[in-house]
């Protein structure tokens, strides 16, 4: 199977709005998973990672991979604080999808 | 109408708490009801103060008060901090501040209604141009957390100006101090859209640091922006400080809990006040 790469930083423009920043890149992983590829999303070289970039980011994702499956969707961090950030949306963006059936 | 201000507004809790007091007569001011504020007296200015007054006369100019704001001429390190801060810029009409300026601690005043990648970067700049030692776990903290509160005055606060931030790094401790204040319905009103159930502010205020309680759940606003800010925060060293009508909290590392409280006067808003150590 085909492993693509998204670099966050080639989207990180000063000003660009994050949200936005974050639907695109979600929209890039979902291209990808339709083509059948696993897909990493790689926030290295990128400071400052707001949870509202990882929120929508995965809401994006989760809508095509309902469960953010490992094998096929993974991220690649730059530090320890983007990993934790990383944990804290994802369990709220699977818990926001069950409150919501 | 003419409110005037004396003495220090630093950044301590009750130096806000008092600037909030003192500033209850314009808050309460009629559309329309021509205002002045006077910091003629004032000897020191911080940055929630600064951050504060800005959003003052914004909402002002937009209520057509013609707000005026006289700033101090001394002593002459605040009217440099007048300067370097944007206040002269902002309320006189002077030159932009040189951000670059070797003596300049300051980020001048940045005014926001949206969370782009570039808001932040003056503020690192500036603390790293000081402490060029500030390590890449400091940055990701300082940048991710200040995040936070900027998407949270954008999606939730209905601030019809936006928000303000105002920001210096203080070398004699080597802090980091950074406000970031809107004039929006606050915590309380915010929370309620979605939660109807919530009390008071204060019961609003033990809801959002504990997490979950965004006021839309949207896919860009878990509600887990003021818990990690009341987590990270202390964790690394610092303080945080959120008032909305009239409640406080605050949390730092010498607090086992955040403590929540009642303020004697009402900010009609919501406030932020991060203190880092570098």
């Amino acid at each position: 199977m085909k492993r693509s790469v998204i670099q966050v930083a080639d989207h990180v423009k000063p000003d660009a709005d994050i949200v936005e920043t974050a639907r695109q890149v979600g929209d890039l992983v979902v291209a990808s998973l339709q083509r059948g590829e696993t897909v990493a999303v790689s926030l290295r070289g990128v400071r400052g990672v707001p949870s509202s970039f990882l929120n929508v980011l995965l809401s994006v994702v989760a809508a095509e991979l309902p469960g953010l499956d490992g094998e096929r969707f993974s991220m690649e961090f730059d530090s320890d604080i983007q990993r934790e950030l990383f944990s804290r949306s994802r369990d709220a963006v699977l818990k926001s999808r069950q409150r919501a059936g | 109408m003419r409110v005037n201000l004396a003495g220090a507004f630093d950044d301590r809790d009750q130096d806000i708490e008092q600037l909030i007091a003192e500033l209850q007569p314009i808050y309460g001011a009629a559309v329309s009801q021509r205002w002045t504020l006077s910091c003629r007296k004032c000897t020191y200015l911080g940055p929630f103060a600064v951050a504060m007054v800005h959003a003052t006369w914004a909402v002002g100019r937009c209520r057509d008060q013609s707000p005026k704001i006289v700033l101090p001429g001394s002593p002459g390190e605040l009217v440099k901090f007048c300067r370097y801060s944007g206040m002269e810029h902002e309320f006189r009409g002077g030159a932009s501040p040189d951000v670059d300026h070797p003596q300049n601690e300051v980020l001048p005043l940045t005014k926001f209604s949206t969370a782009n990648w570039g808001l932040l970067v003056p503020l690192v700049r500036l603390v790293k141009r000081h402490r060029p030692e500030f390590g890449e776990t400091g940055e990701e903290v300082l940048h991710g957390s200040l995040f936070e509160v900027i998407q949270n005055v954008c999606d939730h606060s209905g601030s019809p100006v936006g928000g303000s931030m105002s920001a210096r790094f203080m070398s004699g401790t080597n802090q980091v101090r950074v406000a970031i204040v809107d004039r929006g319905v606050g915590v309380l009103a915010s929370l309620r859209t979605k939660y109807p159930d919530t009390r008071d502010i204060l019961h609003a205020f033990e809801r959002v640091i504990e997490g979950n309680y965004s006021a839309k759940s949207r896919p860009n606003n878990m509600g887990l922006g003021i818990s990690q800010l009341f987590g990270m925060i202390p964790a690394h060293g610092g303080r945080v400080t959120l008032m909305s009508q009239n409640g406080v909290a605050f949390a730092s590392d010498g607090n086992r809990r955040p403590v929540i409280r009642a303020m004697r006067a009402a900010y009609p808003g919501t406030a932020l006040f991060i203190t880092l150590p570098a």
